[in-house]
Parts: structure tokens; C-alpha cells; sequence
């Protein structure tokens, strides 16, 4: 189905509320009656059907994987009319380029509006495969260093794996000395990745969608104070400066103990407390990213 | 040959040239915060001395964007093609900023010619030393100067240079503000600008303590 939308949540650290991002996004997709696949992708640790409220599937996605299923009969229901899930596998197995590729176009042929992959922390190569091919990417920051140095080693990885995938016939040197080298010759104001890629390698981007369809999206999640709210613009800044990106910053969202206490219930937190703060901050950040492009025009009455 | 990309002023605090200065003023603020140290948005991006150095250029980027008449003449050097932060700096546009600022000399000049001089009248001007406000509005008319012409180059609304001229103290403010506009009147009359003012105030003050005693 042509107008299938693949998102994709990633992160380069764990535990920063990926699957609650996923799950969230995936009720609120739903809830504007779009038929909603969310896929469980995190090959490290599954957990999004615990976001989700549900028991863990006996189906895993390691039966496609393994070539024991079609992706189709691995399809859960949910307590959400509109929404299913695919549960994920505990076997981190040897997975390579070419499983993502058949995932991501058996997945498109599912008849879905919206598919969500929940992925792992990290940028092992899977992951940077199904960002690559998924129309939104959506990375999860917390406001803590690690965190931050992690996305910002992820941004890097799936900017350097889309330049070679794009150019794999003309670029033969290995890109991330290429980075590196910038690091170390970098001036303010007057030089950007994008030139010093050029200088080294003959190729570079005129525009940003040369490289990335729609900028990869930052959400800024467990923000405890006022002063968190600067850091999306401050890392999109950033972005633009040093590597010549533009990235988009979608929006902050709270830390609040009642997405602790819905995961202890197990029961979706968008569910539990429709009315929190943080369900409102979700609301209204989801309904941006929604209306953000002319993808969703249809959606825009519904919202 | 490397092909640059060459930040610009707009660039550097991420707006565009149809960004009003609100917009301007508010990136610049978030730019500040981005660099100033500390902020755990430049972890391992850019070092503590790279921060600082795109402090100064954030500084500089709205110390000319965030002028009106800067910003116009920075937007000039952009559409004429000038690009790099490294082309031009704060200091060169304030410096040509003053030079293109006498733009309003030539209006008071090309008064001058305008009117036959009448040479008795141009000694009288020379040895007056009661400058009432009848002989402002008489200098004034000698030199075809009208009104709202007065009011325009001097921006002293032309109700005042009326009342200065009739001496109506009621229709003036406070006298410290009626000396700077005689000063501005007799500046653009051609008139002695520290004989002229001293006169009329002290005329003035005459009729505003016959007014009120």
C-alpha cells in the first residue's frame, strides 16, 4: 500500500521511554482512525507490550525472522480497536541488513495507514537499516549527558550509513575518520561536516532532503525543570551548525510518576490518566507531528 | 576547490531574512543559552573554545540583526552577495552605517537658494539681538520656509513653532524643551545658535511671568 507512513523510534540509550513514546504514539494514531501497526523491534529487550498493556505474545517476531511466519499471522489485537502489535523476541539471533529489508517490505504490504517500529537503543546496523527506510524518525533524549552524547553518536551513524548506502559507488574511503578528522579541524562560523565531506570525498548534499526526506525528529522526554525545555533548540542548533542538518525538535515531555505507576499496573498510560499533564503534552505534541506534514491533510479535521 | 558554506548572521541564530525582529530577538536568546557554558547540548560536539568562539559570533550576529538599520544594510551586502561571517563584521557596517547617516544634510542646504537675498534685511538679521518669536516667523517667511516644511526637517510639530512663534507659553511645554526647538529652528534659519536661543528664552520667560503674575 503506497500510502503506508513507517515510523520509527529510536534512541542511543535504553530506558528513556522509546516504547512509551511507541505505544502512546500508536493510541493516538489510532484514536484518529488510522489503522495502526506497532512493531516491536527492540532486539535487546522487548518490552512494548507491557507499554501497551498486554501480555507478551507466545507469536514473536523471530518467527518471521526464522522464516516460520508471514508477518501477517503474527498481528495482535489490542484493547484499541484500531490498533495491533507485533511482539518482539528475546533472541538476539544474528540478524542482517537483508532480514530488515523484508520485514520493512512485507510490512508495507500489510493493510496498515501508520507502522510503528519500536527499536533498540543504539545504532547497531538493523536499526540504522530500518531508520533509513522509515518516513519519520523520531530519536528520545533525556536531558542527562549520556543521553545526549549517545543521540549525537546516533545522529552520526545514520548520517554516515545513508551517505555510504546513497553513494556506495562513490565513496571509497571509510566515512567516520572523515568525521573525526573534522572534529579536529573544525572552525566556527566558517566550515560545516557538509563542506569537509566535500573536501574529502567529492561528494556532498545540496539539501537536506537529498539525505533525509523529512529531518529526524528529537523528542525530549523526563524533563524536570524549565530549564530542559532549551535543549531541543540548543541540540537543533547544534545540528545545524556542525553538521549543516536541520533536524526538527518535536517537543518536550515531562517526567511524571504516573507513566511509572501505569507501567506497574501494566495498562496503557494515555488510558490511565487521559487527563495528566504529560497525556496533554503527548496530545499536543502528537497532533504536531501529525500536522507537520502534507501527509496528514486528511487527518488535519479529524484532530 | 572547497565550496564553503558559509555561515550568515541569519544562519548563525537560525532565522531567515523575513524573520521580524521579534523572531530575530528570540532565537537570539535560545542561541545564547546554546552556547553559553555549560550546556549539555555541546557535549561532545563542540569544545569549550568553539562554544565561545559561536558566543561571539551569536553576539555579533544580533548586535547587527537585532539594529533595524544594520539589518538593512547587512541584507544590502547579502543581496549584493557577501555571505561569510568572516566577510564582514560588526564594525565595517557600523562605520559605513555613519557614513550613509548625513543623508539629511542636503535637504537643509538646497534652502539656501530657494529665496532673494535682500541685503538690508540680511544686516538687520546680523545685528539683531532681541530674537522674539515675531522675528523668528519673520526670518522664517524672508526665507520662504513654510511651516510644515519646518516642522519636517526639525520633526518639532508645527503646532509648537507656531505657539513659539506667537510667544503662547500656554501652548508649549516646559521651557527646557522650548530651548531645544528654538535651537532646531534657528540651526535650519541659519540664525546664531547660542545668541538666537538665549534671546528668545529670555523673552520668553518675560511673557510667561507677565502671563502667571
Amino acid at each position: 500500500m503506497a500510502s503506508t507512513r513507517i515510523w520509527s523510534i529510536g534512541s542511543g540509550k535504553g530506558g528513556v521511554g522509546k516504547s512509551f513514546v511507541a505505544s502512546s504514539l500508536g493510541v493516538s494514531l489510532s484514536r484518529m482512525n488510522q489503522r495502526t501497526l506497532l512493531i516491536d523491534f527492540d532486539l535487546s529487550g522487548p518490552n512494548l507490550h507491557t507499554a501497551l498493556g498486554e501480555p507478551p505474545a507466545r507469536k514473536n517476531i523471530d518467527h518471521f525472522l526464522s522464516d516460520q511466519a508471514s508477518l501477517s499471522e503474527l498481528i495482535q489485537t489490542t484493547q484499541f480497536s484500531n490498533l495491533f502489535f507485533i511482539q518482539g523476541t528475546t533472541n538476539p539471533g544474528d540478524r542482517k541488513i537483508s532480514d530488515v529489508q523484508r520485514l520493512v517490505a512485507e510490512a508495507r504490504r500489510l493493510p496498515f495507514n501508520e507502522i510503528i517500529f519500536d527499536l533498540g537503543p543504539g545504532s547497531q546496523e538493523t536499526y540504522l537499516e530500518t531508520l533509513r527506510h522509515s518516513d519519520e524518525k523520531l530519536f528520545i533524549v533525556t536531558p542527562e549527558p549520556p543521553c545526549i552524547e549517545k543521540n549525537y553518536r546516533l545522529i552520526e551513524n545514520l548520517l554516515l550509513y545513508t551517505i555510504k548506502v546513497l553513494n556506495f559507488d562513490k565513496i571509497n574511503v571509510p566515512l567516520k575518520p572523515v568525521l573525526e578528522q573534522y572534529r579536529e579541524a573544525h572552525l566556527p562560523g566558517t566550515t560545516t561536516f557538509r563542506d569537509h565531506l566535500k573536501s574529502a570525498t567529492g561528494w556532498t548534499w545540496d539539501q537536506e532532503t537529498e539525505i533525509f526526506p523529512n529531518p529526524i525528529r528529537i523528542i525530549v522526554n523526563q524533563v524536570r525543570g524549565d530549564k530542559d525545555l532549551d535543549l531541543g533548540p540548543s541540540i537543533r542548533l547544534v545540528c545545524k551548525h556542525f553538521f549543516s542538518l536541520k533536524i526538527d525538535y518535536s517537543g518536550s515531555l515531562y517526567f511524571d510518576n504516573a507513566v511509572w505507576q501505569s507501567f506497574r499496573t501494566v495498562e496503557p498510560m494515555l488510558m490511565k490518566y487521559p487527563f495528566s499533564p504529560l497525556a496533554g503534552q503527548f496530545q499536543a505534541m502528537a497532533r504536531k507531528l501529525l500536522t507537520s506534514d502534507l501527509h496528514s491533510q486528511s487527518l488535519r479535521a479529524v484532530v | 576547490m572547497e565550496m564553503n558554506t558559509k555561515f550568515n548572521y541569519y544562519d548563525i541564530l537560525e532565522v531567515n531574512p523575513q524573520s521580524s525582529q521579534n523572531e530575530v530577538t528570540e532565537a537570539y536568546s535560545r542561541a545564547r543559552i546554546t552556547y553559553s557554558g555549560g550546556n549539555p547540548a555541546l557535549y561532545t560536539i563542540f569544545t569549550q573554545k568553539e562554544a565561545r568562539e559561536y558566543l561571539r559570533l551569536v553576539e555579533e550576529a544580533y548586535s547587527v540583526l537585532g539594529n533595524k538599520s544594520l539589518r538593512a544594510l547587512y541584507d544590502q551586502k547579502l543581496g549584493r552577495g557577501v555571505t561569510g561571517v568572516d566577510q564582514v563584521t560588526y564594525e565595517q557596517l557600523l562605520q559605513e552605517s555613519k557614513i550613509t547617516r548625513p543623508l539629511d544634510l542636503p535637504k537643509l542646504g538646497r534652502l539656501k537658494p530657494e529665496y532673494e537675498i535682500d541685503e538690508s534685511f540680511e544686516t538687520r538679521i546680523r545685528a539683531e539681538t532681541q530674537f522674539s518669536g515675531e522675528f523668528l516667523r519673520r526670518v522664517r517667511e524672508y526665507k520662504h520656509v513654510t511651516l510644515e516644511q519646518l516642522s519636517a526637517i526639525t520633526k518639532v510639530s508645527s503646532f509648537y513653532i507656531h505657539a513659539i512663534e506667537h510667544m503662547e507659553a500656554q501652548n508649549l511645554p516646559a521651557p527646557v524643551f522650548v530651548r531645544g526647538y528654538v535651537i532646531q529652528i534657528c540651526r535650519v534659519l541659519g540664525l546664531d545658535e547660542k545668541k538666537g536661543p538665549d534671546s528668545y528664552m529670555k523673552l520668553f520667560r518675560e511673557t510667561l511671568a507677565a502671563a502667571s503674575g
